[in-house]
């Protein structure tokens, strides 16, 4: 199982995850919640593997939904159903602890999935597009922090070889020393990223009418991906205002909402499955 | 029409009391190739900038510069960036972006090209360039070559008329340098870009120039073909002349040598050799002059040798397949017939290849391992046949190192020992964990399996305090990391301040100042004092770090590539300095790629090669053992002479053969 939706255009991954996580705070529905956190584990599933997987249960969500199932039960009484043998609490407010617990961990799992999918190029390729005056900062950022911290790596071992370890000796002496490779760390910052800037601006920085150049194309997967995505999440918000204003029965209209709002958090799993088949097939077609 | 035209053009920095520039004229034909060359602080960064608008040094310009016959201040900034392409001598101070791609679009974004447009050359600059494997790949997972070859992608992305490049190869691994070089080559033939560099390391670069230009205290002192230069250099006693490629050092010498040339006029047809620039000419210039002579002598007898079995070891090398020449077989000396005929078989076969380029392609790993495993079995350690045991500064047995618990081994199995009082060199290519093996030894990683002793002392047991205080001192391959204050003197002065990391710390101050006047005039810096470090030139900036290390009084000098960015002139200065330093019984410990230094002034030399110390010995017989990574000297004189590995040598044996 590999993950291939980190492969569309970064405007259709952005907007999708703007739609779950939007419609995660906008329809707050218990089963819902338990949707939203079996699509964010299935992604991860197929971004980090199975162990990644099962450490993410194991060690987050089993936790937390046991911890939204205590503390709602312990803060609030009274239910229909007793669960036999226990409190005097009820089943339903242990089911809605879990899926409190189920909304908690799903937002972090999508963050999660979210940091992993959207590279900074992706978010650069985004937001330069809205802000071009800024797109430069963006497109710069991200080098001359990594730089910096390699030399900050540097400076500090070079210290270390001179006797004088940021992490040693009293604190009094730690601080001293960290100050003082911070302030070589600036000596350094500045004169050398004067250099680039020249470089930079040698190579036509700063000429007026400066355009971006797009490593990504939007084709018709992407096209076909948005539509699909934006029908979901439409028809899911449809549905979902039917089922406040009880127009319609409710329980057809919470039933369409839910398979709805299912697919939406599913799809990167569906689309997986629908490129892993349409390789099966062409394996097949190839042994012909 | 010349590119550029430089009309008696004079530059001075503000403040500064004499011309950086003097009176310099010289013009640069379209197509052409140039290397500027000339000692640290001639002036060739200064004009270079002059060339590029926006690098242009701040300060007083007199005379003029044509771009094309129009004065240089007219042409804009758009058509400069677009026109004019410059690469920097540091890599990483002119990558703009992270991503590769990105990098190599850079150019032609800040130029408003089209998307489509940008594609294009984008995707035509990564086929040039081979770059397609590592297109989508983070800047910083690029080795240093990769990233220098990026800059000159990006920078060609534009499509200049003219390429400048700033000592370019200064901050890479002999490899990668000849790899960039070539490079550059293709792109001055085959696309007809005009080219002025700038190189302290002449090798490569004199051989592909069409005109070199000597620069001397902002002045020129000569401006012809790279041959005629090398000649005039020569004739006039310049000491310009150590940076010659090694073949011109050695033709000169052995040429204009007075007894030699009389004698040589008995022959006329050996009177006018062709001029050798290469090291493929250079071997043939040596059969020349060799043909139909008895050699005397074949090899240079070195203190280590003495007691020690040099030929028995030579015929232990006998893997040379029958490659066979009449001409000089049996010509020759006394030693190796088969060997020399095999090379010399190589050197003489029609079409002219530089050595047996046959025997070399179908196996050239093979040989490089046979001579080296049959050397690691016998001796694998340093030799001490010849002396008694000397005393250990440090000993490795069976290191094993690796960064993070899942990677694989940096360093595997390794096994050394370190002489005291002794200059160590560790050589080996990119990535082979040289840097790595210095950090092992000084403690600032620790390996997870082996042992290391210094002065007989298990390194385990050994404070930090007291490894940093008076056993290692370390050099970083950056000088600048150890640099805080604003001049140079404040910067030694700062060494005793922090009063619980040096041992010296406690010392009275008049001793400190002592001990600083001490340092100052062994590495010449007494006149750098009130200079701010930064503004120092990279071999000033080394001497500076060594300085401070030195204030420590370390027992055990470890030094990063010490000699990165510093000119021949001065490595031959830096070679004493370190060699006062060994007299006072210092040892010293480097690694470097720089085979030719390692080759001249190191008393070992280890080849490191995948985490493996692969064989041990002094630098003749190391040197002379292995066939790619060796000196020019010795690939250049190997077919005629056993073991010379420095143009010195190969010189005094051509003149011991030549005159009775």
């Amino acid at each position: 199982m590999r993950d291939f939706f980190s492969s569309y255009h970064p405007s259709v991954i952005f907007l999708y995850f703007c739609l779950i996580i939007l419609s995660d705070v906008l329809f707050l529905h218990p089963l819902a919640a338990f949707l939203a956190l079996m699509g964010g584990l299935l992604f991860i599933l197929s971004l980090r593997g199975g162990a990644s997987a099962m450490c993410a249960i194991l060690f987050f969500v089993l936790p937390s939904l046991a911890l939204g199932v205590l503390i709602n039960m312990l803060m609030r009484g009274g239910g229909a159903t007793a669960i036999p043998g226990g409190a005097p609490s009820a089943l339903s407010e242990a089911f809605l602890g879990a899926a409190g617990g189920a909304a908690f961990c799903s937002a972090f799992i999508w963050l999660f999935c979210y940091g992993a999918v959207m590279t900074s190029d992706k978010i650069f390729y985004i937001f330069g597009g809205f802000l071009p005056g800024l797109s430069l900062i963006f497109v710069m950022a991200p080098r001359v922090v990594k730089t910096y911290a390699a030399q900050l790596r540097y400076i500090s071992e070079a210290q270390t070889g001179i006797g004088r370890a940021a992490g040693s000796g009293s604190l009094m002496n730690r601080f001293r020393r960290s100050i003082k490779i911070v302030s070589i760390m600036l000596t350094w910052a500045l004169e050398n990223t004067a250099e680039l800037f020249d470089s930079v601006r040698a190579r036509g920085c700063g000429l007026p009418g400066r355009t971006s150049y797009r490593l990504f194309r939007f084709g018709l997967r992407d096209a076909a991906a948005l539509i699909i995505l934006i029908t979901f999440a439409a028809s899911a918000y449809a549905s979902s205002s039917a089922f406040a204003s009880s127009s319609v029965s409710a329980y057809a209209a919470g039933l369409i909402y839910l398979v709805l709002y299912g697919l939406l958090c599913l799809s990167p799993f569906f689309f997986g499955i629908a490129e892993t088949l349409s390789w099966k097939r062409l394996d097949s077609r190839a042994g012909d | 029409m010349d590119v550029f035209t430089l009309n008696e053009f004079t530059f001075t920095y503000p403040g500064g009391k004499r011309a950086v520039l003097d009176d310099v004229s010289l013009s640069v034909g379209r197509g052409e190739f140039v290397t500027l060359c000339g000692r640290s602080g001639s002036g060739k960064t200064t004009l270079l900038r002059n060339l590029k608008p926006p690098l242009a040094p701040y300060g007083s310009a007199d005379g003029e510069i044509l771009f094309y016959g129009r004065p240089l201040s007219s042409v804009g900034f758009r058509e400069q960036a677009q026109r004019i392409g410059y690469v920097l001598q540091d890599p990483d101070n002119q990558i703009a972006t992270d991503k590769v791609w990105h990098e190599l679009a850079f150019g032609l974004e800040n130029l408003g090209y089209s998307s489509d447009m940008i594609r294009l050359r984008v995707a035509e600059m990564a086929s040039f360039f081979g770059i397609q494997t590592w297109f989508r790949k983070d800047v910083s997972s690029l080795s240093g070559g990769q990233k220098q070859l990026l800059n000159l992608a990006s920078v060609m992305a534009v499509q200049p008329n003219v390429l400048i490049l700033d000592e370019p190869t200064a901050q890479l691994d002999p490899v990668a340098a000849a790899d960039f070089l070539e490079t550059l080559k293709k792109i001055n033939r085959e696309i007809g870009v005009t080219i002025i560099i700038s190189e302290h390391r002449l090798e490569e670069v004199f051989p592909m120039s069409d005109r070199a230009i000597v620069l001397d205290k902002g002045r020129v002192i000569a401006d012809a073909h790279p041959k005629r230069v090398g000649v005039s250099l020569a004739q006039y006693g310049h000491d310009m002349f150590v940076s010659m490629p090694t073949t011109m050092q050695v033709f000169m010498a052995v040429e204009t040598d007075v007894e030699i040339r009389s004698r040589r006029a008995e022959s006329p047809a050996m009177a006018n050799p062709a001029f050798p620039i290469t090291i493929r000419e250079g071997r043939e210039w040596l059969s020349g002059v060799f043909q139909n002579r008895k050699l005397k002598k074949t090899y240079i007898e070195r203190d280590s040798d003495r007691g020690g079995a040099p030929l028995a070891d030579r015929t232990a090398r006998g893997d040379t397949p029958g490659g066979h020449n009449t001409r000089v077989r049996g010509q020759s000396g006394d030693v190796s017939n088969d060997r020399r005929a095999h090379y010399d078989n190589g050197n003489t076969a029609p079409g002219g290849a530089p050595y047996d380029s046959e025997y070399y392609a179908a196996a050239p790993h093979k040989r490089l391992f046979e001579s080296s495993k049959r050397r690691s079995r016998t001796k694998f350690l340093i030799n001490t046949k010849s002396s008694v045991p000397e005393s250990k500064a440090v000993i490795l047995r069976g290191v094993w190192f690796k960064y993070e618990r899942g990677d694989e081994d940096v360093v595997r199995d390794l096994s050394l020992e370190i002489p005291a009082g002794k200059l160590m060199c560790i050589v080996g290519g990119n990535g082979a964990g040289k840097s790595t093996v210095l950090k092992l030894i000084s403690g600032l990683l620790i390996p997870h399996r082996g042992k290391i002793i210094i002065n007989g002392i298990n390194s385990d047991k050994l404070r930090a305090s007291e490894r940093f205080g008076g056993i290692f001192g370390v050099l970083p391959q950056n000088p600048q990391t150890l640099f805080s204050e604003i001049t140079v003197r404040q910067d030694l002065a700062e060494v005793f301040r922090d009063k619980k990391s040096v041992a010296s710390g406690r010392l009275p101050a008049e001793a400190r100042q002592i001990r600083i006047d001490g340092v100052t005039t062994l590495l010449e810096i007494d006149n750098l004092l009130d200079h701010h470090p930064y503004d120092l030139s990279g071999g000033e900036q080394q001497r500076v770090a060594l300085a401070k290390i030195l204030l420590t009084d370390p027992e055990i000098l470890l030094l990063d590539e010490p000699t990165k960015g510093m000119d021949n002139h001065f490595k031959e200065k830096f070679s004493i300095m370190l060699r006062a330093l060994l007299d006072k019984g210092k040892t010293v410990v480097i690694v470097s790629h720089d085979v030719e230094f390692c080759a001249k002034h190191a008393d070992v030399c280890a080849l490191l090669f995948d985490g493996e110390i692969v064989t041990v010995n002094e630098p003749g017989r190391f040197f002379s053992g292995n066939s790619y990574y060796t000196t020019a000297a010795n690939r250049m004189s190997r077919h005629i002479f056993e073991n010379a590995v420095t143009a010195k040598e190969v010189i005094a044996l051509c003149k011991e053969n030549l005159t009775e």
